[in-house]
């Protein structure tokens, strides 16, 4: 739909984004409508979204109302909370690098640690107390259980 | 009488002790996500798909099925005591149900969405049993082209349905298809898109790209709203039975709710969300007192309740006659199933028997063990909506790691859905919905399929999308949607009915 609200930058990143696509898709082999080859239907996505940011575009340049809070949408950029989002974000980009090395039990720990702790309660030992039980349950229902060979890291015996 | 001989097997299947098992552990975790507000069928399927992979398929499908209709079950609780709905089907509950509570009627709301559920569920039932083998029938004489433009179809659908922007849309289904395309291609087994990393020669991992868009998505969503508290009314089991005048009330209601919920439940794209919507204006507009809608009129509880669970039984159809999925659930189901080596379309019923039955089978059984789970232990779940988030959603994201590990222990997964994450939340807060980007990724290869093969078959004339008559309608059916969404009585009318869901 060509809305009011769609925004002429936003149209400019999909154009851009489009074209991206386009160049990696011109790699490989597009073949021809005979015997398409592996970038033609890449070539084809490409050139939609291309197609769709430019319709934004023309959208925007058509709408009489500005792209504001009168659209009635979401408000993107005033992120609640943000510090526990980052906070939260951090916290799953560390469990993601060090799992494999640290392994499963001791990274989940931290992990749950972090997450249960809540700075403002400063409740130590309840975050301390479910993320020691968190851990191990998971650990017994998904390795011992399932035996779903999650990673060992520092302790190559368990 | 066949179809009662076929089901009389169904029954067989799913009576069997792990697939009976199996269903309630599905209906149970189905209630939970329902009940529970920040995770829903999606999230909850895509963080047990794993499990599936080591059991049969009838099994983990008879599961993954039971923890979507569950969900439609538990959504109408949290929407009814808490004024928040479970997920996303409920959101119309909450209009006149949670009045209802107000008032003191809790009971005869949550008695009324778990008869009328129960009611539409199995009617519903009974239509996916005749469609889906009528539609398997005629979906034998469909070629690559009749496929490619279906898939068309159901994806401008979906776009269409989605709330907010259809230009939105369909630029998520554009990188779902992209998204779809890294790995080997098809036909030459050529590696695309994978710049170099030995994680992305395969592709871009399911479970993990849901896990991230649905589930870490929505946990980081859902920590903006931290430090809310939730009022939990209270009601008991003996308070749940309507009275008659209720059942005089709600029994229209139910009927119709199920016939649009089947309807608009087989459309592509149409799912449970739309439907209760749909049939919650619907009430409105018969309703002799449309005044008292909004204020604890409990036809608004009955119908758009009944519309849900009918719209999940017939949301099968499509999937299992024509292989196409209709929703992001049904997306899920689809992988779940290919991962197994099954392939859903019109020979599904005829070679996988066991499956397309045992399901249907395990539907019925579903439907009855989600009657006693909500009604008499409607206390055990006031209970767990009184558990904070901030202890749930931890335990949430662990499940997320451990689910998108488990596929094939590879690392790579996490940091796939941790990117997928992070996407997803930028892209919600951004008002980009993530469901079209999910089934273009699922339909993306099969879409690159039929359209490669069709050109090939017609020697490269593109034309033969437009001379085969069921494509051309499709097609022609897929434009005017996009078309129609710039004229402004049709925006008008389309924000109306979805943009409601907020």
């Amino acid at each position: 739909m060509l809305e009011k609200e769609t925004g002429t930058v936003e149209g400019f990143v999909w154009i851009g984004i489009g074209f991206i696509i386009c160049i990696l898709a011109l790699q490989f082999d597009l073949g021809t409508f005979h015997q398409p080859g592996p970038g033609f239907v890449a070539l084809l996505t490409g050139l939609f979204i291309a197609a769709m940011g430019l319709a934004m575009i023309v959208a925007r340049a058509m709408s009489k109302r500005r792209p504001d809070k009168a659209s009635g949408g979401d408000h993107p950029f005033q992120i609640e909370a943000w510090r526990r989002l980052v906070y939260t974000m951090v916290l799953l980009l560390a469990y993601v690098i060090l799992i494999e090395p640290v392994g499963f039990i001791l990274t989940t720990f931290l992990l749950m640690f972090g997450l249960f702790f809540d700075y403002r309660k400063r409740n130590y030992l309840w975050s301390l107390f479910f993320s020691i039980a968190t851990a191990l349950v998971s650990y017994l229902v998904f390795e011992v259980w399932l035996r779903c060979q999650l990673p060992r890291g520092l302790f190559p015996w368990w | 009488m066949n179809v009662f001989h076929d089901l009389f097997y169904g029954f067989g299947v799913a009576l069997q002790p792990w697939n009976l098992l199996s269903c309630f552990f599905g209906v149970f975790i189905g209630t939970l996500v329902g009940v529970l507000p920040g995770i829903g069928p999606v999230g909850a399927m895509s963080i047990l798909l794993p499990i599936t992979f080591g059991i049969s398929p009838v099994t983990g499908i008879i599961m993954l099925a039971g923890i979507y209709y569950g969900a439609m079950y538990g959504g109408s609780t949290t929407s009814i005591l808490v004024n928040i709905p479970g997920e996303a089907a409920s959101v119309v509950t909450c209009l006149d149900g949670h009045q209802m509570a107000l008032k003191g009627r809790a009971g005869p709301a949550l008695g009324i969405a778990a008869f009328g559920s129960f009611i539409a569920g199995t009617l519903g039932l009974f239509g996916l049993m005749f469609m889906t083998n009528a539609l398997a029938g005629v979906a034998l004489m469909f070629g690559p082209s009749e496929y490619f433009s279906l898939m068309c179809l159901g994806l401008s659908l979906v776009t269409y349905l989605t709330q907010g922007s259809v230009l939105r849309g369909l630029v998520m289904a554009g990188l779902g298809l992209f998204l779809s395309l890294i790995g080997q291609d098809i036909i030459t087994g050529q590696a695309r898109f994978s710049f170099g990393l030995m994680g992305l020669i395969d592709g871009v991992g399911l479970v993990p790209l849901v896990m991230g868009l649905f589930g870490v998505s929505e946990v980081l969503l859902n920590l903006e709203k931290l430090g809310e508290e939730r009022k939990v009314l209270k009601t008991r089991f003996r308070e749940l039975f309507p009275t008659k005048q209720d059942w005089r009330k709600s029994a229209k209601p139910i009927g119709r709710g199920t016939l649009i919920g089947f309807l608009l439940g087989i459309l592509p794209g149409g799912g449970a969300v739309i439907s209760s919507f749909v049939s919650y204006a619907t009430e409105k507009r018969f309703a002799k007192h449309p005044e008292e809608f909004g204020k604890g009129a409990i036809e608004g509880v009955a119908g758009p309740e009944s519309a849900n669970n009918a719209a999940s039984s017939s949301g099968f159809i499509p999937l299992f006659s024509l292989g196409i999925p209709a929703n992001v659930i049904m997306a899920l189901l689809l992988g779940a199933l290919m991962i197994h080596g099954v392939k859903p379309g019109p020979l599904l019923v005829t070679e996988h028997p066991e499956i397309f039955w045992g399901t249907v089978a395990s539907m019925y059984v579903g439907n009855a063990m989600l009657l006693v789970l909500n009604l008499p232990l409607i206390s055990v779940w006031v209970q767990i909506l009184k558990v904070p988030y901030r202890t749930l959603f931890p335990l949430i994201l662990l499940f997320c790691f451990i689910g998108a590990y488990s596929i094939s222990a590879n690392v790579f997964d996490l940091y796939v859905m941790f990117v997928f994450g992070i996407l997803g939340y930028a892209l919600r807060k951004l008002s980009y919905e993530p469901a079209p980007m999910v089934l273009a990724f699922v339909l993306g290869p099969l879409l690159e399929k039929n359209l490669r093969q069709a050109l090939i078959l017609s020697d490269g004339n593109i034309s033969v999308f437009l001379t085969r008559p069921l494509s051309a309608i499709s097609l022609i059916i897929a434009a005017g949607l996009l078309l129609s969404a710039i004229l402004p009585f049709v925006q008008k009318r389309r924000s109306e009915v979805i943009v409601e869901e907020d």
